[in-house]
């Protein structure tokens, strides 16, 4: 019972930190115009005149041609959803964003880079990959692949760029899984694809990293095309990891320092713009590598991480030419440079990190300069032990001018009480005042030991900080400059440093003994250091790594990684929402070559007016492996059925989907597993939930050869219906010709309906946290099988749609 | 000590007026019987009690303590202390019996935090107690369960939950004999001063077990007869004809 018990924390957890989230986020639209469009209507014209502005090759643009010839004469399925609303002469069909496909974020239009830095693309995610592509309305607007696997030998850029670079290459693989012939909407596809990415993994390459493409549709009726093609080439592997901290690293909530091992989601974090921003979840895994210490020029602010975990940085070679460490920076040079985010793993002694001051200021007139001296004090020199709050101070000539002062601060205020004076060795303050001594305790804890200032001082106006670090000074700091302060309490020295970065400063944390000192000069700040605003860059005065074995920790932080989902040629998918329907015809073809692993995760989250019709299909050869990991929410209408042609011996696919149809929503999916050689394996794992009126449909195929001997095939569909109106059918189909082969299939359905909740809630549990359950006991067995930060992220998609359930009864 | 005071209740579901008119109030420490024929709004009594959305009240006041659960959602209820043992509990795919179990407890006592190791172990000395096989805790709610295995499942729930007023509907259906001795054993051991029960019953049967010290008698949505333990038995012998026609 062990496990259950951590499977049941874990559970309590999740159903604790779930909180909704508006999909209206990220349905808002920018005004970009496309510079080209090829107008409404689909015609041999439009088809030459895609080609043309594309500047295509011949042999393309007469595939185009051929492939329009072949989707004018197929009829519109009707065996599946009703797809009359798709409006077919007034969707256009190819938008230019604009002159530029470029390798880096600076050259990408303001406005389309805008859209993606509000989706969050861009900066954090794109460093956790090894590339991405990014592709606006038609045309991919942004490729980059890491120089390490480029040299590999690795190809990865929109389909567009590889058309024109890799002719020889693309022409290989190019519809030869998915023939336009295939149906519809691949013809559609094929006529007038635009966008989409090329990845080509060259024979024994293994890719630990993933890589990512995002999509965004912006434009009213419009369609999105893009065609995706993967090569895994022989004994070529692609995997992936994560960066995240150790449990103990220290994070900043811009008005304290706690633990990264217990920040809760719904709390704040401050985050590299200086503003705090809501931690929307936490991820926990073990982690056996390699951490790094990074230690800057302050050594106090040395931190760990593991080696793949982004840095914002600049670099040194960047800003210098030529020289080494002790190579003189020309500061111009750096007051301009542009920090970027770098492996950990890439930072080099000498190049720059950032320290960001927080920017958020809050007065609290409450708090006035009498109060702040005390404070000071208290936090350099008091102590409390029972009713009684003594200052120590060592004795010199100046501490008995502070005790005065001090004496006189006391009396000033409304309840001084009895004060008592001590001299001997040290000079002594005692009050016995319950509101003073509350009210210290209450801004700084317990006094010099354990001093932690309250989030109301950390947020006070620079002016008011400053006397509150003189004062602290005055307790127990050195009068010479560079100034100095010393504190027992590591969150005291983090707050000091970063008091004294609001007011434009930095201070070198240094810890000797369980003691830190901050120190710093007044009027300069220290060698090398360079301020840009509220940041500083701050050199790297050492790295040294150490091999490590447990638990570590990262955050997802809202605006700044909001749709992270990791896997394998990742699509991302968003729309905004408009009346008009839009229309998403995609292609992805997949060659899992001999010995070959490859691993296709998608998560699709279409607005609602978006029929989502891709084809996605992977060649398996022998003893390769594909996985398909899908998401499929949002869009009005989707039909999807990733297929999985088994090629060669002993080749096995696996497919995990997981389809969310809300109101007014359609989900057909399901998938294909074609047996075409002995020994070979699917596995197929469908779940769907049902909210309000939506339907999901499970729709498969699973054909088994005749000589496919010995093959195995396992198909498990399970359906969660949300209300009493929702519903769910199945249409497996089966075509088995080879009498050895075996295969199973389970089907199950639960549901959410008022009884089931009454029930749950007669027991105390709100509906929210009831359906929770429901939902996250539907996914459970999916969950072990698929990574968990993906599984976090469903669950916080179906949340997001689950917040309609309320007007369930 | 807790009171549950039910006043001129009325309820109605799908539009049809089934409870009229109904008075009651269960005492901690007291235990009741509400009898009546089938079809005359006894089972509609707890499902009105725990707040089901699908039944209306027309008017009339449920107190709980002196706080009113008219208009409360069916959690609340719960959280005052009310707990129904439903006459036919409903399965939950997915969700497992440890983990609702717990989530279920937290939610009703917010300010005691029970390590999850320490309510485990509670949860499976009374699952032995009351006849449940431990594997059950990480079964689905009800799931596959039989109908006894049902009824212990909410005599579980009861004993775990502490709750102060206690409604059992039809609680021996689908028990066998050992099984009734068992569920009765529990709730004669549950019940103490601070806690009252209103035992929903068809037949007498439970009452062999279980003694209540008032006898309610339901026909037709209103509370007709009422008695000490002596009129279960006379309803034993006699069957309801005689008190319709005292009606």
């Amino acid at each position: 019972m062990d496990n259950d018990f951590s499977k049941d924390e874990q559970l309590e957890k999740l159903v604790h930190d779930l909180k909704s989230v508006k999909r209206s986020e990220f349905e808002f639209h920018d005004n970009y115009k496309p510079t080209y469009s090829t107008g409404k209507g689909l015609t041999a014209k439009t088809v030459e005149e895609i080609s043309e502005i594309k500047k295509e090759p011949e042999w393309m643009k007469r595939l185009r041609l051929k492939a329009l010839e072949i989707f004018l004469s197929k009829p519109v399925p009707t065996w599946g959803p009703d797809l009359s609303g798709i409006d077919w002469d007034n969707t256009s069909y190819y938008n230019k964003p604009g002159e530029t496909n470029v390798n880096s974020w600076d050259e990408v239009p303001d406005q389309i880079k805008e859209t993606f830095q509000k989706l969050g693309v861009p900066e954090m995610e794109q460093k956790f990959l090894a590339g991405s592509v990014a592709q606006y309305d038609s045309e991919g607007v942004y490729h980059n692949l890491k120089k390490v696997w480029e040299d590999k030998g690795v190809v990865f850029m929109d389909l567009d760029s590889a058309v024109k670079n890799h002719p020889d290459l693309v022409k290989d693989y190019y519809c030869k899984a998915v023939p336009f012939t295939d149906n519809k909407f691949a013809a559609l596809n094929g006529a007038v694809w635009s966008g989409g990415s090329f990845l080509y993994v060259p024979k024994g390459v293994q890719i630990d990293m993933p890589l990512q493409t995002y999509f965004r549709m912006n434009g009213e009726a419009t369609g999105q095309f893009e065609h995706t093609i993967v090569v895994a080439d022989e004994g070529s592997k692609v995997h992936y990891v994560e960066g995240c901290l150790p449990p103990d690293e220290i994070i900043s909530k811009g008005d304290s320092f706690v633990p990264i091992s217990s920040v809760r989601t719904s709390e704040s974090v401050m985050t590299h713009s200086g503003q705090s921003s809501d931690v929307t979840l936490t991820f926990t895994r073990p982690y056996e590598g390699r951490m790094l210490t990074i230690t800057p020029v302050s050594e106090g602010n040395a931190f760990r991480l593991t080696v793949e975990h982004p840095v914002l940085a600049v670099k040194r070679s960047e800003v210098v030419s030529g020289g080494g460490i002790s190579s003189v920076v020309p500061t111009g040079k750096l007051l301009s440079a542009r920090p970027d985010f770098v492996r950990a793993d890439e930072l080099e002694e000498g190049d720059y990190i950032v320290y960001v001051a927080p920017t958020e200021t809050s007065d609290d007139p409450h708090l006035d300069g009498n109060h702040l001296r005390i404070l000071g004090l208290f936090a350099s020199t008091g102590t409390i032990k029972g009713d009684a709050l003594t200052f120590r101070f060592r004795k010199s000539e100046k501490a008995e001018d502070i005790a005065r002062e001090l004496r006189e601060i006391i009396n000033a205020s409304e309840d001084p009480g009895p004060i008592e004076t001590g001299i001997g060795e040290f000079i002594t303050v005692t009050l016995r005042s319950p509101e003073l001594i509350g009210f210290c305790r209450r801004h700084a804890g317990e006094g010099r030991e354990s001093a932690v200032l309250s989030r109301e001082v950390m947020l006070l106006p620079a002016d008011k900080q400053r006397l509150l670090v003189e004062y602290f000074l005055k307790g127990g700091g050195s009068g010479a400059s560079p100034l100095t302060g010393t504190t027992p309490s590591r969150t005291l020295a983090f707050q000091m440093q970063e008091i004294l970065a609001r007011g434009g400063l930095f201070a070198e944390l240094a810890e000797n003994g369980g003691i830190y000192s901050i120190q710093f000069s007044p009027d300069s700040l220290p060698h090398e250091v360079i301020r840009q605003g509220n940041t500083f860059l701050v050199p790297v005065r050492r790295i040294t790594g150490e091999p490590y074995r447990d638990l570590v920790y990262n955050l997802e932080v809202s605006n700044q990684n909001t749709y992270l989902v990791r896997g394998f040629a990742v699509h991302n998918c968003t729309a905004p929402k408009y009346d008009r329907n839009s229309l998403h015809s995609a292609i992805v073809e997949i060659y899992a070559k001999k010995n070959s692993q490859a691993r296709y995760t998608s998560v699709q989250n279409w607005s609602k007016s978006v029929y989502n019709m891709p084809t996605k299909r992977a060649w398996v050869d022998e003893n390769a492996k594909m996985e398909w990991v899908g998401g499929s929410l949002g869009s009005k209408i989707t039909m999807l059925y990733p297929s999985s042609y088994l090629r060669g011996p002993y080749a096995s696919a696996s497919n995990l989907n997981i389809s969310l149809a809300g109101g007014g929503t359609f989900k057909d999916t399901g998938a294909k597993a074609l047996h075409l050689a002995p020994h070979t394996t699917s596995k197929i794992v469908a779940k769907s939930i049902s909210i309000e009126d939506g339907k999901a449909i499970y729709r498969g195929l699973l054909r088994m050869n005749k000589g496919a001997v010995n093959s195995t095939s396992r198909v498990q569909c399970d359906a969660l219906l949300i209300n009493d109106e929702s519903s769910s059918l199945t249409f497996p189909h089966d075509e088995i010709y080879e009498p050895t082969a075996t295969f199973s299939h389970e089907a199950s359905v639960g549901k959410i309906g008022t009884e089931e909740l009454t029930y749950m809630r007669s027991r105390g549990l709100s509906e929210d946290e009831a359906s929770s359950m429901i939902v996250l006991g539907f996914l459970d067995d999916v969950m072990k099988e698929i990574p968990m930060e993906f599984a976090v992220e469903m669950n916080r998609l179906i949340k997001l749609e689950m917040g309609k359930l309320g007007s369930v009864g | 000590m807790s009171e549950l005071k039910i006043t001129n209740l009325a309820a109605s579901v799908e539009g049809k007026d089934i409870l009229k008119d109904v008075s009651l109030t269960v005492k901690g420490g007291e235990i009741h019987a509400l009898m009546g024929p089938n079809g005359t709004g006894k089972s509609t009594l707890g499902y009105v009690l725990v707040g089901h959305p699908n039944y209306t009240i027309k008017k009339g006041s449920i107190k709980l303590d002196g706080v009113e659960l008219v208009g409360k959602l069916p959690e609340e209820r719960a959280r005052a202390g009310l707990f129904l043992a439903f006459q036919n509990p409903v399965p939950v795919q997915g969700v497992r019996l440890s983990a609702f179990l717990r989530t279920a407890y937290n939610q009703l006592h917010p300010d005691e935090k029970i390590p999850i190791k320490e309510f485990y172990d509670s949860m499976k000395a009374h699952m032995k107690k009351i006849g449940i096989d431990e594997s059950f805790m990480s079964r689905s709610i009800n799931e596959g369960f039989s109908g006894g295995e049902r009824k212990r499942f909410e005599i579980l729930q009861m004993v775990m939950l502490r709750p102060k007023i206690i409604v059992l509907d039809e609680i021996d259906s689908g028990l066998d004999v050992d099984a009734l001795r068992i569920v009765a054993e529990e709730i004669r051991e549950y019940h103490s001063q601070d806690t009252g029960f209103l035992i929903i019953t068809h037949y007498q049967r439970i009452l062999k077990n279980i003694q209540p010290e008032f006898v309610h008698v339901l026909m037709d949505g209103r509370v007709v007869k009422e008695g000490g333990n002596d009129l279960s038995l006379k309803i034993e012998d006699e069957g309801y004809d005689w008190i319709r026609s005292e009606a």
